[in-house]
């Protein structure tokens, strides 16, 4: 595998870590902050809003 | 008589509200009590629901729950006789001093005396909850407090999570956004929750915000905020659209007959936002808590709810003050039959009967039951402060405005037309007109783009299979997603004017009767519509829906609506085999999968029978310019969520479907794509699609491929040559294959987000099964 081979590869593999580094990143903003108001919350999913 | 009896136009007093529950609570807190005078102002073009004028706005209510309440017909001239004897009798009579003395509640001043002031110990953080009903101005006020850009609209319940937010220029103290609310009842969960903050996160002061232009019902909850002995100031919202109407607000006789500041502002334009925000610190700091919580008057029908009031405060006063609830917000509670407080205060059986023999003997003087005369006694209290306090014109300009517009967007025999020609422009200028053209120059560009970087790599002699892994699958897959934009940003761009403007709320309105006919909402039709562009953003805006039930069945019917991604499969088939028919080829598509949608949404009902439907209790906003400023902010977010799911999720799953397309099991590149990971996985799929003659390895691979982006069925198929190997009723088979099964990767997650990973996984297997069964059918019709 030539440079030019290995360069295009690193770039590839750093993006592809970057991306699953945002993932993270976007997930860990999106876990349960305790409040069953935020939608992201396991409580809120659940929650019963229906009208009686 | 029924209110469904009257005819437009007429007006009738209250009688009686009938019904039970929280429904009727809810009802009662919207000001529909009896003595009230409201409007009977249109019907939907199905005869329901009903549009009422009541106080100084528009309530929308189904026959069904409005036929609940009692009305008896008054005359005009009757009304205004009512309206100019409470004027005459609460009107202001003293000198012009006191008239214009302020009583300097929240600054520095009369009011406040260092000698009473319990300021916040040093260092301890003020948090502050934006509090007020829906459609009131809280985010855009919020927005104006933080700095933020959180999405605002002009359809009641926009705000559906607790956004927390630095102030401007005070980094150390947190402003919390709370949904709307319209009392602190039980009638939604979101009221519940507000509550629990409120007592429970105990922030350090309330900023509550008011329409200064329907300030009767606002201060339906700003009287319950203040029971809950918690700093408050009022923020007077939209007051330059009042003043605008000739209306105005003697603001010392508010403040002082309410006992806390009160700041006339204008969130929209930003202005008095900062005189609002030195009151809020002021208050936070010192604590200075509402100067008055007792509303009832001893004179008020021999004092029936004062005296009940009054002893059931003093019956829970230890009890409360060991649950750490304010007594007086207990006793209110306790007579409207707050299970949640009784539990909370955990009263003995004596104590629990003379409670109720208390509520027994007022309901007995008062001659209305305990939730009726608990609205009453509040509303009696707001209507002679508003006599006393505000001068406001008959008819706002807005609303009379929004009438004349409705007699067309809501007519009985203009509304159906005016709303598919509005969304027939709509999704003709997003997908031809303006949306088309863009998407083909982007995808042009990234084309070349793609073509330039094959190029450079030739001429640097990068390895073949790297070149295939960035041109064909990130340039090509992450390329096609990402040419999408254009139809995603105009699509949004006229979502959201018909959103600002107000015009959502009269879709849900016009489509509520037809809706509830299939079990669903009226509410329902904006998640639909936004369905065709993308079902994403679709799962997303079905939060706005109140009902847990309602917000379920419309999340499962969206898979049904074509999103923008299935047009290029619909196109690709359409012109190879229905040369001729090619828009009826497409056309007929829509259209079978709203039918199917419409046959699902019917079979929820039925399993779901014993599940009631929600009420559609709806505020109907006036019509507003929409503004330059939200619409920006909302085509930002959409436009920065597309990119980055295409540079994350689509990026990541070009990258293995390429791999899987690319090597096989001993993880050599093959030459010839059916020894491919992915050839030999999908032949395994294979004989399930053998009946319609979709069997061949590289038609499944395409579908597979359509799991991570549907657009990516066209690309594979082009990639492995499968238009070729169709007969016209294999062809039609995958056709509706394509429509109906399982909805791309970026929509299940979406799904799972909102309903959870049972459902999600649900929506896969019932699309596909659903998918196969109408696909089988459509190739054995045109088998024949």
């Amino acid at each position: 595998m030539n440079l030019p081979s290995i360069i295009v590869l690193a770039v590839v593999v750093l993006l592809v870590l970057l991306s699953l580094w945002f993932q993270h990143k976007k997930r860990q903003k999106r876990s349960c902050c305790g409040c069953p108001l935020s939608s992201s919350c396991p409580a809120s999913r659940n929650k019963k809003t229906e009208l009686k | 008589m029924k209110i469904s009896e009257l005819n437009i136009g007429q007006s009738a007093q209250v009688l009686s509200v009938g019904g039970e529950g929280s429904l009727r609570q809810h009802l009662l807190g919207m000001g529909l009590i009896p003595g009230s005078v409201i409007t009977l102002q249109g019907k939907a073009p199905m005869g329901d629901p009903l549009e009422l004028s009541i106080q100084s706005y528009s309530l929308t209510l189904r026959s069904s729950e409005a036929d609940k309440v009692e009305v008896e017909p008054v005359q005009d001239s009757v009304l205004e006789q009512e309206e100019d004897n409470i004027s005459k009798e609460w009107a202001y009579s003293s000198s012009a001093h006191d008239l214009n003395s302020h009583p300097g509640f929240g600054e520095e001043g009369k009011y406040h005396s260092k000698d009473h002031a319990h300021p916040l110990p040093k260092g301890e953080k003020i948090t502050f909850a934006l509090v007020g009903q829906q459609n009131s101005g809280k985010t855009t006020l919020f927005n104006q407090l933080t700095g933020s850009n959180q999405h605002v609209g002009n359809f009641p319940g926009v705000t559906v999570d607790r956004k927390d937010g630095s102030l401007k220029d005070h980094p150390e103290i947190t402003v919390t956004d709370l949904p709307g609310i319209y009392s602190l009842s039980t009638y939604t969960q979101e009221e519940l929750v507000s509550r629990r903050f409120i007592l429970e996160n105990k922030p350090k002061a309330i900023i509550n915000i008011v329409d200064a232009g329907n300030i009767e019902r606002h201060l339906y909850l700003t009287m319950q905020l203040m029971e809950l002995d918690v700093p408050i100031v009022l923020a007077l919202n939209m007051m330059d659209e009042l003043k605008g109407n000739g209306g105005t607000v003697r603001l010392n006789v508010l403040e002082r007959e309410l006992g806390l500041p009160v700041v006339p502002i204008s969130a929209a334009k930003g202005e008095g936002v900062e005189e609002l925000v030195e009151h809020a610190v002021h208050i936070a700091t010192f604590q200075e808590k509402p100067a008055r919580q007792d509303f009832c008057s001893p004179e008020d029908h021999k004092g029936a709810v004062h005296k009940c009031l009054h002893a059931v405060m003093h019956l829970i006063e230890d009890q409360a003050k060991v649950a750490g609830l304010p007594k007086r917000f207990a006793a209110s509670r306790l007579i409207e039959g707050d299970q949640e407080v009784l539990e909370a205060l955990g009263l003995d059986l004596k104590e629990k009967q003379i409670l109720e023999d208390i509520v027994s003997k007022m309901e007995e003087e008062r001659g209305l039951d305990r939730y009726a005369a608990m609205a009453d006694m509040r509303y009696s209290f707001i209507r002679k402060l508003c006599a006393r306090s505000i001068a406001k014109p008959r008819m706002s300009k807005e609303r009379l405005r929004s009438n004349k517009i409705d007699k067309i967007l809501t007519g009985k025999y203009t509304a159906l037309p005016a709303f598919i020609l509005i969304m027939a422009l709509v999704f003709w200028l997003s997908f031809d007109v303006i949306g088309a053209p863009l998407q083909g120059l982007l995808s042009d560009g990234i084309a070349a783009l793609g073509a330039t970087v094959d190029s450079l790599f030739e001429s640097w002699k990068v390895s073949g299979m790297l070149r295939s892994l960035v041109v064909d699958a990130i340039f090509g897959g992450v390329g096609s997603v990402l040419s999408f934009i254009p139809i995603i940003i105009v699509l949004f761009f006229f979502l959201s004017i018909l959103e600002d403007s107000g015009y959502m709320a009269r879709i849900a309105f016009v489509c509520d009767a037809f809706l509830r006919k299939i079990g669903l909402s009226g509410r329902s039709i904006v998640p639909m519509l936004i369905g065709f562009g993308c079902s994403v953003p679709a799962v997303m805006s079905a939060r706005t829906l109140p009902s847990a039930r309602d917000r379920r069945a419309t999340i499962l019917l969206i898979p049904f609506m074509s999103c923008s991604a299935k047009v290029p499969i619909y196109a690709f088939f359409a012109a190879a085999f229905f040369p001729d028919h090619a828009a009826l080829a497409m056309i007929s598509m829509y259209l079978l999968g709203i039918v199917l949608g419409i046959c699902s949404a019917i079979g929820i009902k039925l399993i779901r029978r014993r599940s009631q439907a929600a009420p559609f209790v709806m505020e109907m906003p006036s019509y507003r310019l929409p503004q330059a400023r939200n619409v920006g902010h909302l085509l930002w977010d959409k436009t920065k969520d597309f990119v980055q799911k295409a540079f994350t999720v689509i990026f990541l799953a070009t990258i293995v479907i390429w791999f899987l397309q690319s090597f096989d099991f001993t993880l050599n590149q093959v030459t010839d794509y059916s020894d491919s990971i992915l050839a030999r996985i999908s032949g395994l799929l294979s004989p399930l699609f053998a009946p319609m003659e979709l069997g061949d390895w590289r038609v499944v691979t395409s579908l597979v491929s359509g799991f991570m982006a549907k657009e990516s069925v066209v690309s594979t198929m082009n990639l492995l040559g499968v238009e070729n190997m169709l007969t016209t009723a294999s062809a039609v088979a995958m056709m509706v294959f394509c429509l109906l099964y399982t909805p791309c990767v970026a929509a299940v997650t979406a799904i799972r987000r909102e309903l959870g990973g049972k459902w999600s996984l649900f929506v896969i297997i019932f699309q596909c099964l659903t998918a196969w069964i109408v696909a089988w059918i459509a190739y054995l019709l045109f088998s024949i």
